[in-house]
């Protein structure tokens, strides 16, 4: 008997510790589904709350931070908020640098904001590109797995000598140099948080976390700035030119989890 | 001594006194003396005949004219700079320098009639001196007024501004003296110097009207049409017009001062170098000077959306295709003609206009001339509940009537079919037009990328392929270089032996091929090797090498299996041959 009471009472432990996260997530698929027909109705405002709960549900989320980002972005433009639409894509095209419709949404509602395209198509604009194409994870993987190659070849080269393997090595070698740039630029930029300036007449940096203290700067709309301290309803943030202050939290998007 | 000293000083004096003389006579000669002197070119000419009056003044270092005197019915002027001319003399020993400057001022008689001209002050080298009073008749040209004929005449006598108007310059001489008449120059001072006016782009020639040169103020040849002959006075005159289109640009009055055309013929002359060609004969005949007002547009019930068109102006209108897809492009074109400002109005905008708001319109293309204006406009149906296209008005003054009214196309019915698979393109939905964001994404969309392992791990991994790949080279390294033709063709014997064993038929080459396997496997040559034994490790290659000298040193040559030696290789290498 005793032993039949044990089997229940481990047998009903394994249900609920199997049923708490899928609630959650028929919790969070309810809420995306009802995103979308809100969407779809025309409720853009209601899509856009229902879209930031998903966002803010995490990675467990039922489609997944992209598509989130990717939604809140249509749904901000639909509401006529095109700066706020350009950071949602921004902070998508963070987690998949090479997702055409991203890129596509992107560069209309920055000209429909009225700013410069995000890849002005330059020489310099077409290099940052390329070393953005990667995220630091795949980045990563893909250093690794190039390293392997060589490990081979350079193993080739030991055993045996001879040209081949040392033109395959150096192959690999430039192969993974090529492979360093978008790594070195995630190792500097992707750890960074940062905002984006969402206020059409953008963000007045101020010297303390109060709104009646001095004004610092005016931050342009749909600049960068890196945050380096928070409080509530205020971030500390120093520019790009190494201007520091204060910004309402209302004027800026966050580009990383959180999202806020 | 004293004789030749004093002939000497004598001399001296002589030579000072003349130099003294002479300087004293070329200074008397370039200042002194100056003389002034005024006359006409001739005292009687006939009414249009050119006539100047000419001031001189000679042997003056400065010179200057006055103010010109007034004299009605009679233009003087414009006084252009003078001509000077210096022309030095020596006379023995005399130097004489002269300098004439000449005024040449030309004098238009308005009418016939004696014309006094009174004396003016010319300042010579700084003080005034003042010319003789001159006279001039002027007569008319009785027998140029009964050979020919000058008419001078605008299309109106009062335009307002932007009005376009004409003038017209009918003029001819007799037929009966055509055939000795060559010459014919109009004097038309207004040519070229009517201030408010804008010159229109000349009208095409009529083909029917043949043309032919005429000078005009006696510098441009300009080419008139010659019209049918024209009777007058009981006689055939021929009859030339010149006609030029004006658009005042500001109110005032514009006068026309007298004309006058002159007719004749040339007589040919030679000298030594050319022949030329001078006035011979020539007639005058003239025209009385012609005003025209120009008025302002009336403030009075002119409409917001004056187009600036003025005149008497119709319209009409054609579209092409009629028969559309909703969405598609129209080509609208429209025009105007008739007597106005066709090249200067500004054409109507269908975007701006309420009936047109079912439309969009995506540009026009315009094209002026003097008696036309056509603009098509690209218009394209946002809606299947299109029937035609509207009117298009256009707000124009009728000088005439002084009033502003309005002009407009006829309505074009046209026929707009729904898009296919659509309900039709509402006129507020822009949207469709334009391109847009692409839709949301219902799926799970592109998963967020893994945690990263970590630099620490990136780097960590590649020393550790750098310091192995070191390690195990300066290894294999110890033993000699793995890539030496030794260590390759040791690295190669294997293969090779297998190769060459299935083109060995005899016992002989098989211990050939086992003796070049073993020199490369111990780098040692092969003929080493005959007789010797590897002994350890190569033992069963042993037994196969004494196998195959029997059969090679015992006549019957028969080959061993190639499976047997290359499996006694195989054991020798894995016995560290």
């Amino acid at each position: 008997m005793s032993s039949f009471a044990l089997r229940c009472w481990l047998t009903l432990c394994l249900a609920l510790a199997c049923c708490l996260p899928a609630s959650a997530q028929v919790a969070a698929g309810s809420n995306a589904q009802r995103a979308l027909e809100a969407y779809r109705s025309g409720s853009h405002e209601l899509a856009h709350e229902l879209w930031r709960l998903e966002l803010d549900a995490g990675t467990s989320a039922s489609i997944g931070p992209v598509a989130a980002l990717r939604n809140l972005g249509n749904a901000a433009f639909r509401l006529r908020r095109p700066l706020e639409a350009a950071a949602w894509y921004t902070a998508a095209l963070r987690l998949a640098p090479r997702d055409a419709t991203l890129w596509h949404n992107l560069e209309f509602v920055r000209r429909e904001a009225g700013l410069e395209p995000a890849d002005r198509g330059d020489l310099t604009a077409t290099a940052k590109r390329f070393a953005s194409s990667w995220t630091l994870p795949e980045c990563e993987r893909a250093l690794l797995a190039l390293l392997a190659a060589l490990a081979l070849v350079l193993a080739w080269e030991a055993l045996r000598g001879g040209g081949l393997p040392r033109a395959s090595a150096l192959a690999l070698l430039a192969l993974m140099a090529l492979a360093a740039v978008p790594w070195t630029w995630q190792l500097r930029h992707a750890e960074r948080d940062t905002l984006f300036v969402v206020q059409p007449e953008g963000a007045a940096l101020l010297s303390e976390p109060r709104s009646e203290a001095a004004l610092v700067a005016r931050l342009s709309p749909a600049s960068e700035v890196e945050r380096t301290d928070a409080l509530p309803g205020w971030w500390r943030i120093r520019t790009a030119e190494g201007a520091t202050g204060w910004i309402a939290d209302s004027g800026a998007i966050a580009l990383r989890a959180p999202w806020r | 001594m004293n004789a030749i000293l004093r002939g000497a000083l004598g001399a001296l004096c002589a030579v000072c006194a003349w130099l003294a003389l002479s300087l004293g006579v070329a200074a008397q000669g370039t200042s002194g003396g100056a003389s002034l002197r005024a006359y006409l070119t001739s005292g009687v000419v006939r009414l249009g005949d050119r006539v100047a009056l000419v001031v001189t003044v000679e042997n003056a270092r400065s010179s200057e004219l006055g103010t010109l005197p007034s004299v009605k019915g009679l233009g003087i002027g414009p006084v252009q700079p003078p001509a000077e001319q210096r022309s030095i003399v020596f006379l023995g020993a005399r130097r004489q320098e002269s300098v004439t400057r000449t005024w040449t001022i030309p004098l238009r008689p308005q009418e016939t009639g004696l014309y006094a001209i009174p004396g003016f002050d010319v300042l010579v080298d700084g003080v005034a001196r003042r010319t003789n009073e001159l006279s001039l008749n002027v007569v008319r040209d009785l027998k140029g007024e009964e050979l020919g004929y000058l008419e001078v005449r605008t299309s109106m006598p009062k335009v307002v501004v932007g009005q376009p108007f004409t003038i017209e310059v009918l003029f001819g001489f007799d037929l009966a003296i055509t055939g000795t008449t060559d010459y014919a120059n109009l004097s038309l001072a207004w040519w070229g110097s009517l201030p408010g006016l804008l010159e229109n782009a000349a009208p095409p020639p009529d083909p029917a009207h043949a043309r032919v040169q005429v000078v005009v103020n006696d510098r441009e040849m300009v080419e008139v049409e010659q019209l049918p002959n024209r009777s007058l006075r009981g006689r055939e005159f021929l009859q030339l017009r010149l006609v030029r289109s004006f658009t005042p640009t500001r109110e005032g009055r514009i006068e026309l001062p007298t004309s006058h055309f002159e007719f004749g013929r040339t007589v040919q002359s030679q000298d030594f170098f050319r022949t030329r060609r001078e006035k011979g004969e020539t007639y005058f005949v003239r025209a009385a000077e012609v005003a025209l007002d120009v008025i302002p547009l009336p403030e009075q019930g002119r409409p917001l959306d004056f187009s600036g068109a003025i005149g008497q102006i119709a319209v009409r209108a054609d579209a092409t295709p009629r028969d559309v897809d909703a969405g598609d492009s129209i080509k609208f074109k429209v025009e105007w003609t008739g007597s106005g400002n066709l090249e200067f109005f500004t054409a109507p905008d269908p975007a701006r206009l309420d009936a047109f708001r079912d439309f969009r319109v995506y540009g026009k293309s315009e094209e002026r001339s003097l008696d036309r204006r056509v603009v098509t406009y690209d218009l394209s149906p946002v809606s299947s509940a299109v029937r035609e296209i509207p009117a298009l008005p256009l707000s124009v003054f009728d000088p005439a009537s002084g009033r502003y009214g309005s002009v407009a196309t006829e309505p074009l019915s046209v026929r707009v079919r729904a898009l296919e698979g659509a309900s039709g393109l509402a006129a507020d939905d822009e949207e469709r037009f334009r391109s847009d964001i692409l839709d949301i994404e219902t799926g799970p969309g592109a998963s967020a990328p893994g945690e990263p392992l970590g630099a620490g791990l990136v780097a960590g991994c590649g020393a550790f392929v750098a310091a192995a790949w070191l390690a195990l080279r300066t290894a294999v390294r110890r033993g000699g270089d793995p890539a030496a033709p030794a260590a390759r063709a040791r690295r190669r014997a294997r293969k090779e032996l297998a190769a060459s064993l299935l083109r060995a038929n005899v016992a002989r080459a098989q211990l050939e091929l086992v003796h070049r396997f073993v020199s490369a496997r111990t780098n040692r040559p092969a003929e080493a090797w005959v007789g010797e034994r590897i002994g350890g490790a190569g033992a069963e290659l042993d037994t196969v090498v004494a196998e195959l000298e029997r059969e090679v040193w015992g006549g019957s040559g028969t080959p061993l299996p190639r499976e047997r030696i290359l499996a006694a290789a195989d054991a020798a290498i894995g016995g560290g041959l």
